[in-house]
């Protein structure tokens, strides 16, 4: 395929805004006569809310008004897919970041005094924080699940326990993973400005979903859908984050609009976004991996027990990857993977780059290099002889005929990058002494990530986008999947301008805005290049009919084999500009409307619940780590990391390197810094800004290398399926066994992060007495 | 920030006559990188006066002497990392210096801010304490000089009165060949608060015998402190790798002695042993 547009690296359309720091982000909005908002936070992670008294509050000076959820006209409660979620707490509060009032006055600081004076009496309740001890618990958070397991999902594959009997090495391990913050840059700020005409409000601020977001302003305050304009500013980092939070406070900003009939702005300050934003779900894993004396796996059983905390949201969902992503890109016979999810008072759980996946790759590849030692071959080897290839079936049973299965390619570049035999060979025999204080070690991991939502959203995965062609020959792009720093902008603009057939400068984007572009899915599930491009594609399909009818009428001439390509358009003998077929569909005799929208929506997946198709289509990542440990000090220093991915066709290269340097960034900061300080006895957290909260600075982050290993995917329409996930879900289990390399025994660390206490201690538990 | 009132005088002298005109309680404010963060978590200087000493042109200077250094008060990191006096005469503390926080706190905050502030974790308190650092106050009109040691008494407290205002710290002038070292371990490398620092002054005679020693650790100790009868360990003789492992040893028995044993203890002590002992030999002993 001769492109024109995509595949050529090239700059972001918001980059002079934003590094000339003209973009408007969610706290720049200022207007007249704005109200500022402050929500008054649970003091107990659960307890009965006995009442509210905000006379006091109300007093204040410059205080407008101060609601609670008494004043929340509509339902109560909102949610993506489960109706849970409290924008107010009303009866109860769950977790520490449940707001159970929020007050509005003409500062800030008014407003942060006046919530000082609302007084709520509760009655504490016992406070559930371990998921194990929750399940079956008799105190309930979620009466709807009595015994406080949300859902779950079990994927099975042929008969695991015929495999485990059979196989010669069971290798078996528990492994735990933490809370882990999205550590956005900018917290959570909405701005709500009410019409004086009509019931109406409009949205600006960090949101990530703007539908969804209408869904629940709507079904809480009972506006009419049109009615919610919904319009993201420029945002700064989400990585999935930035949607049940920013929606919550959207509700209660547009329920103190429409109260005052004035501005209302909410932002959090770090501290409150900490606090009150959900996180990575924390999961633990039994796990057996089952294989011959050969390592040639035969089947892996695993129970993942997931912490969803306070609100349902994206769990099930979560456990949906974590049980069909979970097992790898590997053969094996057969598959029990059951992964449950758990209601505690801890913060809810949602959406982060990943959604599971990180986690259980955690596990799978340090139980993998364990298999690789007790089978007395290199982790790269026990990983030669099970990466799928084409025409394999995934361990969810999935025949993959459709495309190229890359991981093998994705590894073996990697691998190279790294240097990564030499190094093994060298550092392994280094190792052996065990006097040895300043040990290497090399780590990969490898996986298969579904591109989008997958069968357990069969038939809601869906794209929208509507492109006007206006006289002036311009292409004007409404794509309600939104920038939140990823660059889609630009690769949609890119998109647009390849699939119309002309230069990006004939291209401009409007900003996401709900009354302008159609209803579309949330920028989430790495589905923005994939699932936009294709309905950029068949809008621009469409908009191409309605030109082709035009200078049809106009020139006269057949139109069967019309070309629009590099602003040319091309039929029966005429090569006329694109600016020409414009003005045929504007030309007072034909008047057609070169304007359209597209939709697309993947195509229904097999899936039984169990076993099937859990995806349309997959992206291919490996990547290998080098590490440092000290065992003087427990302290681990990444050397290099070498990111590959096969993510179909990289839109915008320079922008996909981007994609993967992040990641491999953020993988390293869940893998050894990153620890949120969960108090158990009172489901607080300790660290709650980045003074405590550790993730890496630039310092911290090595010359990694990314490699894009390109093979465009038939099933997608600029041949592009997925990056942004894929890009850091390899990366913990790559630097953890790397980090067990170093300390000589493969899935020794099995709990994250692998900070420098755990290290040191690893450390000392290996080879402390030894030395005495 | 909520404050009482705020000034900005334009000299020391300015600065000495409101600290004694002014009524109630107030902060003298050096760069303001501790004080603007203390301000965010609440409202603690409301009824404070907050005098604004940062840039005084007599807190100015670093002034090499014939035995010692003397640092004004307003110096910042960046300065004193920079200061090729520093860098000669006191190379430990230029050391220390360029680990704190990041460049933008470096080139703003102050040494003697830092002191007062009395952050165990402070990363100049360790070297300034293996220089015999003195502190130079203005109390009532009149120069005091007090060691370190008496200026911060506890985490977070010193001895100073509110009326008191830091002139200058005057820290030991360490001869060309003096050896040392400014450990710090971080949970990472920039922007981090040290779990531990290592710092060390020594000195060897002609004969390869050790005549000044002077080793701490940071960021595990109430208050910046010395140990003399660690020094003795090793002064006087030649350093080989059983003293030294020795010194690194009774420099992590101090943990548990003068903090009690705490839960870190666990991890602190036997690293603080480790890494005294690399650090020592690294650089003592005879290659």
């Amino acid at each position: 395929m001769t492109t024109y547009t995509i595949g050529k690296s090239t700059d972001r359309i918001d980059a002079e805004a934003k590094v000339t720091g003209k973009a408007v982000f969610g706290d720049d909005a200022r207007f007249p006569n704005m109200l500022y908002c402050k929500g008054v936070y649970a003091e107990y992670a659960h307890a009965k809310i006995l009442s509210i008294d905000t006379s006091e509050a109300e007093k204040m000076p410059g205080v407008a008004c101060v609601v609670t959820a008494k004043d929340i006209p509509g339902e109560k409660m909102f949610g993506e897919l489960y109706i849970d979620q409290y924008p107010i707490a009303d009866d109860m509060t769950r977790y520490l970041g449940d707001v159970v009032a929020v007050v509005a006055a003409d500062t800030q600081a008014q407003a942060n005094a006046a919530a000082k004076r609302v007084k709520v009496s509760y009655e504490p309740l016992p406070v559930l924080t371990v998921p194990e001890a929750a399940i079956g618990n008799e105190q309930v958070i979620n009466p709807d699940y009595p015994d406080n397991i949300c859902g779950g999902v079990h994927a099975l594959k042929g008969d695991i326990d015929k495999s485990l009997r059979e196989s010669d090495i069971i290798v078996e391990g528990h492994f735990e993973t933490q809370f882990v913050e999205h550590a956005y840059i900018e917290p959570e700020a909405v701005t709500v400005i009410p019409s004086p005409m009509r019931p109406e409000v409009t949205v600006l601020g960090t949101l990530q979903a703007p539908y969804n977001a209408r869904i629940s302003i709507h079904r809480c305050l009972n506006v009419p859908m049109s009615q919610i304009i919904i319009r993201p500013s420029a945002i700064g980092g989400s990585f999935g984050g930035k949607i049940e939070t920013a929606e919550a406070m959207s509700v209660r900003a547009s329920l103190i609009a429409l109260k005052t009939g004035r501005v209302a702005h909410y932002k959090l300050t770090r501290e409150e976004s900490i606090v009150e934003s959900y996180k990575r779900h924390p999961i633990n894993f039994d796990l057996q991996l089952g294989a011959d004396k050969d390592g040639y796996i035969k089947g892996l059983k695993v129970k993942a027990i997931g912490d969803c905390g306070s609100y349902i949201n994206m769990s099930p969902p979560v456990a949906y990857k974590v049980a069909t992503l979970g097992p790898g890109p590997y053969r094996m016979d057969s598959l029990d993977y059951d992964c449950q999810m758990v209601i505690t008072n801890n913060n809810h759980t949602g959406s982060m780059r990943g959604f599971g996946t990180p986690q259980a790759i955690f596990a799978l590849e340090n139980a993998m290099d364990m298999l690789a030692e007790k089978v007395g071959i290199s982790p790269l080897e026990i990983r030669r002889r099970n990466l799928l290839a084409n025409g394999d079936v995934s361990p969810c049973g999935h025949l993959l005929d459709f495309h190229e299965v890359s991981i093998r390619s994705c590894m073996e570049k990697a691998v190279k990058e790294l240097d990564y035999e030499r190094k093994y060979a060298e550092y392994k025999e280094q190792n052996k002494d065990p006097k040895r204080r300043i040990r290497r070690g090399v780590g990969i991991a490898t996986t298969m990530r579904g591109a989008s939502v997958g069968a357990d959203g069969n038939g809601y995965d869906v794209s929208r986008v509507l492109i006007e062609v206006l006289p002036d020959g311009n292409v004007h792009v409404n794509l309600g999947l939104v920038e939140i720093g990823q660059g889609l902008r630009t690769t949609q603009a890119m998109m647009a301008a390849e699939g119309m057939g002309v230069s990006l400068e004939h291209v401009t984007m409007g900003e996401t805005d709900t009354s302008r572009a159609p209803i579309t899915g949330a920028c989430i599930a790495s589905r923005g290049t994939f699932v936009g491009g294709m309905a950029i594609r068949d809008c621009c399909d469409k908009i191409h009919k309605i030109m082709a009818e035009a200078v049809a009428k106009v020139y006269k001439k057949p139109v069967d084999d019309i070309v629009f390509e590099n602003d040319r358009v091309r039929f029966a003998d005429m090569d006329i500009s694109f600016q020409d077929a414009v003005n045929a569909c504007y030309s007072c005799d034909v008047n057609v409307t070169p304007t359209a929208v597209g939709t697309y929506y993947v195509p229904m997946l097999k899936w039984d619940g169990h076993t099937g198709e859990p995806f349309y289509t997959y992206t291919y990542s490996c990547h290998v780590a080098e590490v440092e440990v000290d065992l003087d000090c427990g302290t681990v220093e990444i050397i290099k990391m070498v990111g590959c991915h096969d993510m179909g066709r990289s839109i915008n290269p320079i922008m996909a390197d981007g994609q993967i340097y992040g990641g491999m960034a953020m993988a390293e900061g869940m893998a050894i810094f990153e620890d949120l300080g969960l108090d158990r006895k009172t489901g607080r957290l300790k660290n709650t800004n980045y003074e405590n909260y550790i993730i890496p600075t630039a310092m911290d982050v090595p010359e990694n290398v990314a490699i894009r290993n390109e093979n465009p995917d038939p099933r997608s329409a600029f041949g592009g399926h997925s990056l942004g996930e894929p890009a850091t879900e390899p990366g913990v289990g790559a630097i953890t066994c790397a980090i067990n390399m170093a300390l000589g025994k493969a899935g020794y660390i099995r709990s994250l992060p692998a900070d420098i206490d755990r290290v040191f201690f690893a450390g000392q538990e290996l080879f402390g007495e030894k030395e005495a | 920030m909520r404050y009482k009132d705020y000034y900005s005088p334009n000299s020391l002298k300015e600065a000495e006559q409101l600290l004694k005109e002014l009524d109630g309680p107030v902060t003298l404010l050096a760069g303001g990188t501790d004080i603007m963060v203390y301000a965010r978590e609440d409202d603690r200087y409301q009824d404070h006066h907050i005098i604004n000493i940062y840039g005084l042109p007599e807190l100015q200077g670093i002034e090499l002497k014939d035995d010692c250094i003397r640092i004004g008060a307003g110096v910042t990191h960046s300065e004193i990392e920079q200061s090729p006096i520093i860098q000669k005469y006191a190379t430990v503390l230029a050391d220390g210096c360029r680990t704190v926080g990041s460049l933008q706190i470096r080139n703003h905050a102050t040494l003697a801010g830092n002191i007062c502030n009395a952050s165990p974790a402070a990363d100049s308190l360790a070297p300034l304490a293996v220089l015999d650092a003195k502190v130079e106050v203005l109390r009532d009109g009149e120069m005091v000089l007090m060691p370190l040691y008496d200026v911060i008494v506890k985490p977070y407290r010193t001895s100073l009165s509110d009326r008191d205002l830091v002139t200058a710290v005057i820290v030991r002038r360490l001869p060309e060949d003096e050896i040392t070292c400014f450990y710090k371990l971080g949970r990472r490398k920039a922007l981090a608060i040290s779990r531990m620092t290592i710092t060390y002054v020594a000195h060897k005679a002609d004969d390869g015998t050790v005549d000044d020693f002077n080793i701490t650790a940071g960021a595990i100790f109430p208050r910046p402190m010395t140990f003399p009868d660690i020094n003795e360990k090793l002064l006087g003789k030649k350093p080989d790798e059983t003293i030294l492992e020795d010194v690194a040893r009774a420099l992590g028995n101090k943990i548990p002695e003068i903090t009690g044993i705490r839960k870190s203890t666990a991890y602190k002590q036997p690293v603080c042993s480790n890494l005294a002992a690399r650090i020592l030999k690294e650089k003592l002993l005879e290659v």
